[in-house]
């Protein structure tokens, strides 16, 4: 055979092994793909009738307040677009705030006000907005532009999280938050989501906002992608973001695992930020929570998920499953990872 | 997979199969339906460079023959006076003037071809009787291009060593002279009468065709040229010439470019006699092209006919029992089930992002309507529109559903606009768009600013583009004719349909698109 068909032949088995081999590669390294997500854990495990409870935030909230759940606390809803007249009498109160809507999916729509400037307020990037602005905002909310199905929807009003201490100097322009996923009340994986410029402060991944994969049993970050890219510093603050110690790191695991219970939801997604005076706070819960979690913590989410299906975990307390959690981690993941970053010794060396 | 879905499927495969083997094997459906054996609809095309008022252009128009039968003439002449005048025989056209700014000159008509029966050539030809060869006198004068008197004619004859007493030997001899040893050119290469042709021993079809007649003139066999063109399934051509010799009481038609043995294909007869088939005074060039589709509707008649005369179950179950219009209606109706089976195949399998779940389908259906050219353009202008209204729209602050109904109405104008466009630039096909299209342009409008605000731009740009790669996929079936017949013949093939469907709703394995989001995991490490 001449060279150039040898090199097409090459090319083409290469080719075909990426292709049809691909497959084999994500299931042995346990890669939750969305047809499995949906078929296998979604829909057995997340009674369509519990949806209400994590896609309506002011009924997660509430339903919170009943299970002693801490969460930002609730200034006041706007419900209609009567009682836009009346918004600035409920914001009167407070300096500073968030502004979202009830049902908004992925931080979408979130208004962050930061500050009072005599009748107008300050929005977190510096900009300023005065009442009609905010009355068009609210509006907008209300009409339901960023509410999941584009139903019209309510505005909540809420304490805005402090930044805590920890997270200054790897965060931009937001608040990060843990996202851990929950299965038969057990954290299987969890990541923190850091905001940057170009994710223009908000703490959405596909928008460009940092995730880093935490180790469960620490509550330390040993891994970080940012768009499936591999970092190891902010690339706005210039801040080391692996290796990051998540402060009450216990706390959010019970968060999380009560989560599960108070909604009756199999697998679920659950958010919690992190408050420089009031600790970890509940902020949302996801029925569907997405997949890039394994990427971030280079991590297929199948490991723990299948073996969670094997357990029953109906009469374990909080205690017990965060107990199980650290267990299956362990198991999955026995050493962390060495740091990518080779020290010039090794250079030397290798 | 539950094995019990497994065989549910399964079923409802074998039952599908087995329906349709029993109304292919016991009732005699067509599994691909022959197409219409008679039928075509034709379209001649007059093409004229530089035409002026006082232009005047004559060609041949088809008539009722022995193997033909022409209805449903339609003429386009805008600005022009078209006559349907009889000649020799014959009809021609004749225009006169100078067609509107990009309108066309055409005759459409539909045709039916009726069984004329073939035979082998007579071995042996009695002479022609007195009476008969007053008859036909005129197939056997010499014309002005057909010299068939001319001395050389005569000489080569001689030549050719021809006997003029075995007329049927003599036209043997003449056809297989002309089919293989004078050349057949594009007639382009000197004058095309039947001297010239036989002196230079190559000539165009048509000069060749004048050439045979006045061999087989010269031996005293009554012959005359034809215009016409050969049927095909679909496709354009030119006007062709060929022989028919008058033997034994009745007409044989003799291809001066095809031995005798090469069997007959039907042709559409335009002209008897000699004669060019355009002559155009005043017109610096011009030319005739014809094309032709074979129609396919006469399948459904002929169902039609079958299940009205049918007292068998299936037969008056079917589809075919329908009223016409609500018939058109399922057509297109039961081809939408597979257009949802490509959406799923699609969002499932490969994990093309798309707006909706069958919204796709509902752009591929706008597209059926409106042709895929046009509807490209709208889905385009559609796209322009909602970002135009995300960044103007987003200034003046309007509420949501007034901002909707803003778009909505600019949609609107935007379509007149582009038909009135269309109008001017004098548009190859009927520019038709129905109110269901504008619908749902509107729809995806309305999803596509949504999606622009919520998921930015990016994103937003990522569903256009797989709303329309769905949507092509989409209309490639439900555009397809051969599929359209076969599941309004067969509808349980829906039933394979629903059975794939189950199988791909428990589908759990990686979807396409998920082998270059988790790259990461099959190279075992990130990229920094």
């Amino acid at each position: 055979m001449s060279p150039a068909g040898r090199a097409i032949l090459r090319s083409l088995t290469a080719g075909a092994r990426e292709l049809f081999g691909a497959p084999a590669e994500l299931r042995a390294r346990k890669v939750l793909g969305i047809n499995a997500r949906n078929a296998r854990f979604i829909t057995p495990h997340n009674p369509r009738r519990f949806f209400p409870l994590v896609d309506d935030k002011l009924r997660s909230k509430a339903l919170c307040q009943e299970h002693g759940i801490p969460s930002p606390e609730l200034f006041g809803v706007v419900d209609a677009h009567g009682d836009l007249r009346s918004l600035r009498r409920i914001l009167e109160p407070y300096r500073e705030f968030v502004i979202k809507p009830v049902r908004g999916a992925m931080g979408n729509g979130v208004l962050v006000v930061v500050d009072r400037d005599g009748d107008a307020w300050v929005k977190s990037s510096g900009a300023r907005v005065d009442e009609a602005a905010m009355r068009h905002y609210v509006s907008g909310i209300l009409s339901g532009l960023y509410s999941l199905a584009g139903n019209t929807d309510r505005a909540m009003i809420e304490y805005r999280v402090e930044l805590h201490p920890t997270f200054r100097a790897i965060s931009y322009g937001g608040v990060p938050d843990v996202r851990v996923i929950v299965f038969k009340g057990v954290p299987t994986l969890a990541m923190l989501r850091l905001p940057t410029r170009r994710s223009d402060g908000r703490a959405n991944l596909h928008q460009g906002a940092i995730a880093a994969g935490i180790d469960l049993a620490t509550g330390r970050t040993h891994h970080a992608v940012q768009s499936n890219r591999l970092v190891e510093v902010h690339p706005d603050t210039g801040g080391r973001v692996v290796g990051i110690q998540i402060p009450a790191w216990e706390e959010i695991l019970r968060i999380a695992a009560r989560s599960a219970e108070m909604t009756g939801l199999g697998y679920l997604g659950v958010d919690v930020v992190l408050d420089a005076r009031l600790g970890p706070l509940l902020l949302e819960l996801n029925a569907r929570p997405g997949l890039a979690i394994q990427i971030s913590n280079l991590q297929g989410l199948l490991g723990p998920l299948e073996m969670l299906e094997r357990v029953e975990t109906g009469r374990l307390d909080t205690e017990a499953r965060i107990e199980l959690a650290k267990r299956i981690a362990a198991e999955l993941h026995p050493a962390p990872p060495p740091s990518p970053v080779p020290s010039p010794a090794m250079e030397r060396a290798g | 997979m539950p094995s019990r879905l497994i065989a549910v499927a399964a079923a409802f495969v074998a039952v599908a199969v087995a329906l349709i083997a029993y109304k292919v094997v016991a009732l005699g459906y067509e599994l691909d339906p022959k197409p219409a054996p008679d039928r075509w609809s034709i379209q001649m095309e007059a093409k004229l460079v530089g035409p002026d008022e006082k232009s005047r252009v004559t060609f041949f128009l088809p008539a009722d023959g022995p193997s033909q039968r022409i209805y449903d003439e339609r003429v386009s002449a805008e600005g022009m006076r078209f006559y349907i005048r009889p000649r020799d025989g014959n009809r021609v056209a004749v225009v006169v003037g100078k067609p509107d700014e990009g309108s066309r000159l055409t005759y459409r008509f539909s045709m039916q071809t009726l069984p004329v029966q073939r035979a082998e050539l007579p071995r042996s030809l009695p002479a022609l009787g007195s009476a008969e060869a007053r008859q036909l006198a005129e197939l056997l004068a010499p014309e002005e291009a057909i010299q068939s008197d001319a001395e050389a004619i005569q000489r080569l004859l001689r030549e050719l060593a021809i006997d003029k007493e075995d007329r049927a030997e003599a036209l043997r001899r003449i056809h297989a002279f002309m089919v293989e040893d004078v050349e057949t050119t594009d007639g382009h290469d000197g004058a095309q009468d039947a001297l010239a042709v036989l002196e230079r021993e190559r000539g165009g079809i048509h000069g060749k065709a004048r050439a045979e007649v006045a061999l087989l003139r010269a031996v005293g066999i009554p012959a005359q040229v034809v215009a016409g063109v050969p049927l095909a399934e679909r496709g354009v051509s030119d006007v062709v010439y060929w022989v028919e010799a008058r033997l034994d009481g009745r007409f044989w038609p003799l291809d001066p470019t095809r031995p005798l043995d090469m069997p007959w294909e039907e042709r559409l007869v335009l002209h008897v006699g000699d004669g060019i088939a355009i002559d155009p005074v005043g017109v610096e060039k011009a030319s005739l092209q014809v094309s032709m589709l074979r129609e396919r509707e006469a399948q459904f008649q002929i169902y039609q006919r079958r299940i009205q005369n049918s007292d068998r179950l299936l037969d008056k179950l079917s589809l075919y029992s329908l009223p016409v219009k609500t018939r058109v209606l399922f057509q297109v109706l039961l081809l939408v089930p597979l257009g949802a089976l490509v959406v799923a195949v699609f969002r499932n399998l490969i994990g093309v992002p798309t707006f909706g779940t069958f919204m796709p389908i509902l752009v591929s259906l706008a597209f059926r309507e409106s042709g895929v050219v046009w509807g490209l353009l709208l889905f385009c202008g559609v796209v322009a529109v909602g970002w135009v209204g995300r960044y103007l729209l987003d200034r003046a602050k309007l509420l949501m559903v007034p901002r909707l109904s803003f778009l909505l109405t600019l949609v609107i104008l935007i379509i007149a606009g582009m038909m009135v466009l269309a109008e001017h630039l004098g548009s190859d096909k009927a520019f038709s768009i129905a109110l269901f299209p504008i619908v749902i342009i509107t729809m995806t409008i309305e999803r596509l600013s949504i999606a622009i605000v919520e998921e930015g731009p990016r994103n937003a740009a990522k569903l256009v583009v797989g709303t329309f790669v769905v949507a092509l996929f989409g209309y490639w079936v439900i555009a397809s004719d051969t599929l359209q017949h076969f599941v309004f013949t067969f509808p349980e093939v829906h039933l394979v349909t629903l059975a794939v469907l189950l199988l791909l709703g428990r589908y759990t394995g990686y979807r396409l698109s998920e082998w270059a989001r988790f790259r990461a995991f099959r190279r075992g490490s990130l990229q920094p």
